[in-house]
């Protein structure tokens, strides 16, 4: 870089800053760039739906500014690939594209098995895997996300992290997703109240 | 007209333009006064932007010396090295009284695999007619063992806060540039001693304008904001809510094994009921199990529940909080792997060779094969 200085600037691309020696850094002037705000993301999701004529509604926009957590090549693709399902586009339709469980099945299923009912949880369980064809790792993940919010105990959410974490070790060992999560569940019955 | 980057612009042309660095200037004079052919060589070696090629040229500059400039990154084997610099050690300079060798960032070279770079270096040191000069960032890297003995060792030291903001402050004078003090004072400090990196920021945060006000500083990134280590075990030792333990570390420009074993390391500096501490520990353990799955299984989706283990698990694992202030330390481990990395290294590439010979793993002749070597060799 320094033998160019007279005819070339370089640019430098990276992920982490910190993975750069400082050699390099030192030679460079750094910008941060920093994850964009859902403002952002909402304007460049605009300019795609109104570029592409397609209809999309406010469920359909969270899902997309949500899913992909910030990266804005992946909103494009699965906007692009949900338009070619359907040109009028809903959250439900997202989730499906993207095969992710849906937020709002998965907290349907962990509130009736907090509030007792194991049955009914384990009837939304098995229309997620085997009607919607989800993976058990891809439900999990969703189940992680959301211990947070439950409204159970600090203690009882550190408790269940454990427990989601084994299990999913167990899926990847090669346990039957039905099976591991229905175990899963049980896990969170034992908290409920009664 | 060509438009030089400040960092060149502004580099140093007497050796007490040279930003700080008192006692490295005067151990190099001193060297380079007493240099006769034989001698050993001058190997500088500091953080990077602290001066270390600048102080070599600005020398060349006052003295009217002809310079041979090479780095190393780019020729690192002997026949490269050869070729620059050969024939050149032992002839005069033509235009100018004498010559001098600056040979850059010798962390670079090739060691021993890499067809005798350092060697080379050795040879040229030995033979060569003018003085030479090395810089790097760590001399005590394994490869440059060798060649340390035919050098004498100059230390550059970080560029104080002072000499940074004198500097900074007399470029902006020079460029006609307005800039809040504050903001040099930020430069100065995010900077942490290198004082290229400062010039740096400051060209790019003055753009076209003539004037710098604190707001510009937002494009520089928010390096300043960023949560040290000490903040995040502070949170979660203190918080009883799961998220923010969990969110504490986030911020954090370690990766998730470091903060790991910060927190082992300060369990016992915060926590000190016994069913707590070994809660904790409880916590720890099974943090650890899922950080070794990630290992064992390549797949990182176990790190969430490492991370969520060792923050929010270690954070409830106390009833409630206390209130004193604890000290936090740095972790022993990571300071032991740091200090035996040399060794360790040696022993792996001598189990790794000897594994090819006598076909069987590492981990069997540290354990059967060492221990019967080790009597014989007694």
């Amino acid at each position: 870089m320094e033998n160019f200085t007279h005819t070339a600037r370089f640019i430098l691309i990276c992920n982490y800053s910190s993975k750069i020696i400082d050699p390099i850094q030192s030679r460079c002037a750094v910008f941060r760039f920093k994850s964009l705000a859902e403002k952002d993301m909402g304007t460049f999701i605009d300019r795609i739906v109104t570029g592409e004529k397609l209809k999309i509604d406010e469920s359909a926009t969270k899902a997309l500014t949500e899913l992909p957590e910030g990266d804005l090549r992946k909103i494009a693709n699965l906007l692009q690939a949900s338009a070619s399902v359907d040109k009028k586009i809903t959250g439900d339709t997202i989730y499906d594209v993207a095969s992710q469980a849906k937020p709002k099945d998965v907290r349907q299923m962990l509130e009736l098995v907090l509030k007792g009912n194991f049955k009914e949880a384990r009837k939304k369980l098995s229309e997620m895997i085997l009607n919607q064809g989800l993976a058990g790792e891809d439900i999990i993940k969703e189940i992680h996300r959301q211990v947070y919010d439950l409204d159970i105990s600090d203690e009882n959410k550190v408790k269940l992290v454990d427990k989601i974490g084994e299990y999913d070790f167990r899926i990847s060992e090669g346990g039957t997703d039905l099976i591991q999560l229905e175990a899963l569940l049980t896990q969170f019955l034992l908290l409920s109240k009664k | 007209m060509i438009i030089m980057p400040w960092t060149e612009k502004y580099t140093p042309q007497k050796v007490s333009e040279v930003a700080g660095q008192k006692k490295a200037v005067e151990k190099f004079l001193f060297w380079f006064k007493s240099w006769e052919p034989g001698k050993k060589a001058a190997l500088f070696f500091g953080p990077a932007g602290v001066g270390k090629t600048c102080l070599v040229e600005a020398l060349v500059k006052e003295k009217n010396i002809q310079i041979i400039e090479l780095n190393a990154s780019d020729y690192r084997t002997a026949s490269q090295i050869k070729e620059v610099i050969g024939q050149s050690m032992k002839q005069m300079s033509l235009f100018k009284k004498s010559k001098l060798f600056l040979i850059d960032e010798i962390d670079g070279i090739a060691g021993r695999e890499d067809r005798g770079g350092a060697t080379e270096l050795i040879k040229i040191i030995k033979e060569s007619q003018h003085p030479v000069v090395l810089t790097a960032n760590n001399p005590y890297d394994s490869k440059l063992r060798s060649l340390r003995s035919y050098c004498q060792l100059i230390p550059f030291t970080k560029v104080y806060y002072w000499d940074l903001i004198k500097r900074l402050v007399y470029i902006c004078e020079k460029e006609g540039l307005k800039c809040d003090k504050e903001v040099l004072r930020n430069l100065a400090k995010r900077s942490e001693g290198d004082l290229r990196s400062a010039i740096n920021d400051l060209e790019s945060l003055a753009g076209v304008k003539k004037e710098i006000k604190l707001t510009d500083l937002e494009v520089l990134g928010e390096r300043e904001k960023e949560t040290s280590i000490f903040d995040a075990l502070k949170m979660i030792f203190k918080t009883s809510t799961a998220l923010a333990a969990k969110l504490s570390i986030q911020s954090v420009d370690k990766d998730a094994d470091e903060i790991f074993w910060w927190i082992e390391q300060n369990i016992i500096n915060e926590y000190e009921k016994p069913e707590e501490i070994a809660r904790a520990y409880e916590m720890l353990s099974r943090a650890d199990l899922f950080k070794n799955r990630i290992k064992i299984n390549q797949d990182w989706k176990f790190k969430k529940y490492m991370i969520d283990l060792m923050t929010a698990g270690v954070a409830l694992s106390k009833k409630e909080m206390y209130r004193k202030f604890s000290r936090y330390e740095y972790p022993d481990k990571i300071k032991f792997l740091g200090s035996t990395k040399f060794e360790r290294k040696e022993e792996k590439e001598r189990l790794l060779e000897l594994s090819k010979q006598l076909h069987c793993s590492t981990k069997k002749i540290r354990k059967d094969f060492i221990p019967y070597l080790k009597v014989l060799s007694q």
